[in-house]
């Protein structure tokens, strides 16, 4: 009985902690589009190279693909949060100050829960970033009808998260499907300030963009043996077409005297296109897994367009490989540890000056299975660089660390069942 | 490893292996959008500049005297002359009269000491002459206690002095002026009588001696300022085991009694018309107007279209309003006339009375009056110019519009106003010699 709250009081650290440091590094690139989109599930496939579309388990969630969820334990309750710790290091012709090119941050980033309330039927909800954007600079603002300018610091920051509730459904024993219903929200907040060169005061100009959206994800798994050694999954999903809808709040102050306050509401402020993933894992002796991903986003089509730069198609491709020590107790498996490895390549979805930015990366995770408790701990190293110094842009060479907790007990309890 | 311990590593790992640190990083602010607030800058409103008479103003009590006269161009013939009275030392029974008995007269004289400012022709002599007064000074109005420029008094025909001097205002030398022995013999000799009553108090002095006008010639090339602390020096010999040669220095009295009184004539001048008038737009004097305030003339600045800003698309504040006053190339010069070197924005009545001045606030939050921050321009003339911020003001005027109705004066400080002769020819909007400018940044927010 004590496990709990240690586990619950760990969870509440977690939270306190990462807020009060939260969104501190710089992403230039996030100030396009609606920021940067994460591409990890912060699940066990983060030591993979984030791939893990066909993969499930009995006892862990991979978000990657709701189908999954179908494959776990029956009367168990589950839950998830992560935290993720990154650096990034900054190069390219817009550094010039060594000591603007380094920044660090730690975030919260996910809680999740699943239940499995019937032997088919598989259900989570959870909280799961979607992008961030978080930018700052000091740059200058034409005076219209001079050839004059003024000091201006541009602040950008905020992020979208999606609360999701996951149904997953085992069809067949081979074959689940699942549909992740989600809520896109957040806010992404816009800062100019102009400095008292102009003006004897501060004007600022401030645009808060109220984002809610719903947005459905659908996923399929097939997962079958091969032979008495490998198993074979497939897995794959789609996401819809999504128009973001926005409330826009200008707020325009001068000092402390508020000069505009203004909300609108705009029916497309940004839409996602379709997405479609796909992956494949072969599983040797139930111990050793390996899985390749891939990932297609049409942003072509939607001709967003900018000065010098555009949203094109995107491409990830991301592999890994697991060893998992299993031990047998009563007939059943037990994991007691796993070590992982992985790489991506990712063309985005930014061309900027004709440079279409990649990501590519490798990680490396591990972990482990607490004896006698329903706590597991699992940590993912990600170092990667997206980017590129060429055309005067910047290359962000990052390391990134993430601690998942998972818990796990009893949803009903086998001595209440055992007495119904 | 106990799972209490593996709890304390995780949230020990929390806080240490992180720092927390948001960097700056210029990069694509084309990127952004940012076209919300637009910080647009403006100058085609107008400025209307009229210069405005003025008929009289307080000249006593500035601390200096004025002395002299020249011919400006613009403002026509200016005249000055100084009146002010004398005392002797506190007088100390009996050691005064004792002190005196054997003292022999040898001469009186007047010294000033110039204070650096003049107008006019410094290589030609001026003609200098004193004259005592034939009445006593007196306010010309006691409630004030004023003495105005217009004001004079009656002076004996005969002048105690008169004398040809060339005056190097710069030089810091004093002026000498010997004036008529028999005035010095006679104060001499009431110093000798013991039962003079006219010494034994300032009262009884100024009823035996009213003071004396300071003036120069009709044709005096030059006005040049003194200062206040004008003495009448008294030399005598005293016998003693030798000879000793002795002074007796006589000040001013009464610093409120000391004023200068100037007239200009203007009937040569562009100005000719403006005692008449009172007040001539620059549109019907060649786009000028002019400032110099002690010869009668200052300019007035209005902006009769200001509201028209609030009509602008988008208009939401002005973030800074200047104005630029620049004199008219060829107007001034080192070797010409002089430019003040501080020119105030006072607020006007409806009478042109002077108001409030304009303000700044500096960055230790001290607050004084805009001076204009005169910047010159040696080289070509064209960057001349003196400067205000009329944020404050401009913003007022678009919330009330009586703010702007009697509009602003452009004249110098006080006492160098009532005193100084540096003057400012400066051009209106449509004057491309010396243009006046309102520049405006203001924010429109769509």
């Amino acid at each position: 009985m004590i496990k709990r709250p240690i586990f619950f009081c760990v969870v509440c650290c977690f939270f306190c902690v990462t807020k009060m440091h939260a969104q501190n590094n710089t992403s230039p690139y996030s100030m396009l589009g609606i920021g940067d989109m994460e591409k990890s599930m912060f699940d066990r496939t983060s030591g993979m190279g984030h791939a893990g579309l066909a993969l499930s388990s009995n006892r862990f969630l991979y978000q990657g693909n709701p189908a999954s969820y179908a494959k776990l334990d029956e009367h168990f309750f589950y839950m998830e949060v992560a935290t993720r710790f990154r650096s990034v290091g900054y190069s390219g012709a817009p550094i010039t100050d060594p000591a603007q090119s380094y920044s660090a941050d730690m975030q919260f980033k996910k809680i999740a829960i699943a239940i499995k309330p019937r032997p088919g039927w598989a259900i989570s909800a959870g909280l799961l970033p979607f992008s961030t954007s978080n930018y700052s600079f000091y740059g200058k603002k034409n005076i219209q009808g001079s050839n004059l300018t003024t000091d201006a610091y541009y602040d950008g920051t905020g992020s979208t998260n999606q609360f999701y509730i996951a149904n997953s459904f085992a069809i067949t024993k081979k074959f689940s499907v699942g549909l992740q219903t989600s809520y896109l929200f957040g806010q992404l907040q816009e800062t100019e300030t102009i400095e008292g060169t102009v003006s004897d005061s501060v004007l600022s100009t401030s645009r808060n963009i109220f984002i809610g959206n719903p947005y459905l994800k659908l996923g399929v798994q097939y997962k079958t043996k091969i032979t008495k050694d490998w198993d074979l999954s497939i897995g794959a999903t789609i996401a819809n077409k999504t128009r973001l809808k926005a409330d826009y709040h200008l707020l325009v102050k001068d000092g402390n005297s508020v000069l505009r306050d203004n909300e609108y509401y705009k029916s497309n402020y940004f839409t996602i296109p379709v997405t479609y993933t796909g992956g494949i894992a072969a599983i040797y002796q139930n111990a050793v897994t390996f899985a390749v991903d891939y990932n297609y986003q049409g942003w072509s089509s939607l001709n967003y367009k900018g000065i010098s730069y555009s949203l094109v198609n995107s491409q990830k491709i991301s592999a890994g490989a697991e060893y998992s020590k299993k031990l047998s107790y009563m007939n059943q498996a037990f994991e007691k540890y796993f070590f992982q490895g992985g790489f991506f390549y990712n063309n985005s979805y930014l061309r900027i000056a004709g440079q279409q930015l990649t990501d590519i990366g490798a990680t490396i995770g591990a972990g482990i299975q607490l004896a006698r408790s329903g706590l597991g701990l699992q940590g993912a190293l990600e170092i990667g660089t997206r980017g590129t110094t060429n055309a005067g842009l910047i290359k962000e060479k990052y390391t990134q660390f993430n601690i998942t907790i998972s818990y796990r007990d009893f949803w009903i309890s086998r001595k209440m069942k055992k007495y119904d | 490893m106990s799972l209490q311990r593996t709890c304390f590593y995780c949230l020990l790992f929390s806080f240490v292996v992180f720092s927390c640190k948001k960097v700056d990083i210029q990069f694509g602010d084309q990127y952004l959008d940012n076209d919300h607030t637009q910080v647009i800058k403006i100058d085609s409103f107008g400025v209307d500049v009229s210069t405005v008479y003025v008929d009289s103003f307080v000249t006593s009590g500035k601390g200096a005297a004025v002395i002299g006269g020249y011919i400006d161009a613009v403002f026509g013939r200016i005249n000055a002359a100084s009146y002010f009275e004398v005392v002797p030392p506190a007088y100390a029974e009996p050691y005064v009269a004792d002190s005196f008995k054997t003292a022999k007269f040898d001469s009186i004289a007047l010294i000033l000491k110039p204070d650096k400012s003049y107008s006019g022709d410094t290589t030609k002599p001026v003609t200098i002459t004193v004259h005592q007064l034939a009445e006593p000074i007196v306010f010309y109005d006691n409630s004030l206690s004023n003495i105005y420029n217009t004001q004079s008094f009656k002076v004996n025909i005969t002048p105690l002095a008169s004398k040809n001097i060339s005056v190097r205002p710069n030089a810091g030398e004093s002026i000498v002026i010997r004036m008529d022995d028999n005035l010095g013999k006679a104060l001499l000799k009431k110093y000798q009588d013991p039962n003079d009553a006219d010494i034994k108090s300032n009262d009884a002095f100024l009823q035996y001696l009213y003071g004396f006008r300071l003036s120069a010639g009709s044709n005096s090339p030059l006005i040049f300022g003194c200062s206040d602390s004008v003495i009448v020096r008294l030399y005598y010999k005293k016998q003693g085991l030798y000879l000793e040669s002795r002074t007796l220095d006589l000040t001013l009295a009464n610093k409120a009694h000391q004023f200068n009184n100037i007239n200009v004539d203007r009937s040569a001048s562009v100005l000719k018309n403006l005692a008449a008038v009172k007040e001539i737009n620059s549109s019907l004097s060649n786009n000028t107007a002019y400032t110099l305030y002690a010869a009668g003339a200052m300019a007035k600045i209005r902006f009769p279209t200001i509201r028209d800003i609030l009509k602008l698309p988008n208009y939401t504040k002005i973030l800074k309003a200047s104005l630029i006053v620049r004199p008219l190339r060829g107007t001034y010069g080192a070797t010409s006339y002089t430019l003040p070197p501080q020119l105030r924005l006072s607020s006007a009545d409806l009478t042109n009375g002077i108001g409030y001045d304009l303000t700044f606030t500096g960055s230790d939050g001290s607050t004084g009056s805009q001076n204009g921050n005169l910047v010159v321009d040696n080289l070509y003339g064209e960057g001349t110019s003196y400067a205000y911020d009329l944020t404050n003001y401009i913003r007022a005027a678009l919330l009330d519009v009586t703010i702007n109705a009697n509009g602003l004066l452009l004249i110098p400080f006080s006492p160098a106003m009532e005193t100084q002769f540096g003057r400012l020819v400066m051009g209106n909007r449509s004057n491309m010699e010396g243009k006046m400018e309102l520049l405006i940044v203001y924010a429109a927010v769509q």
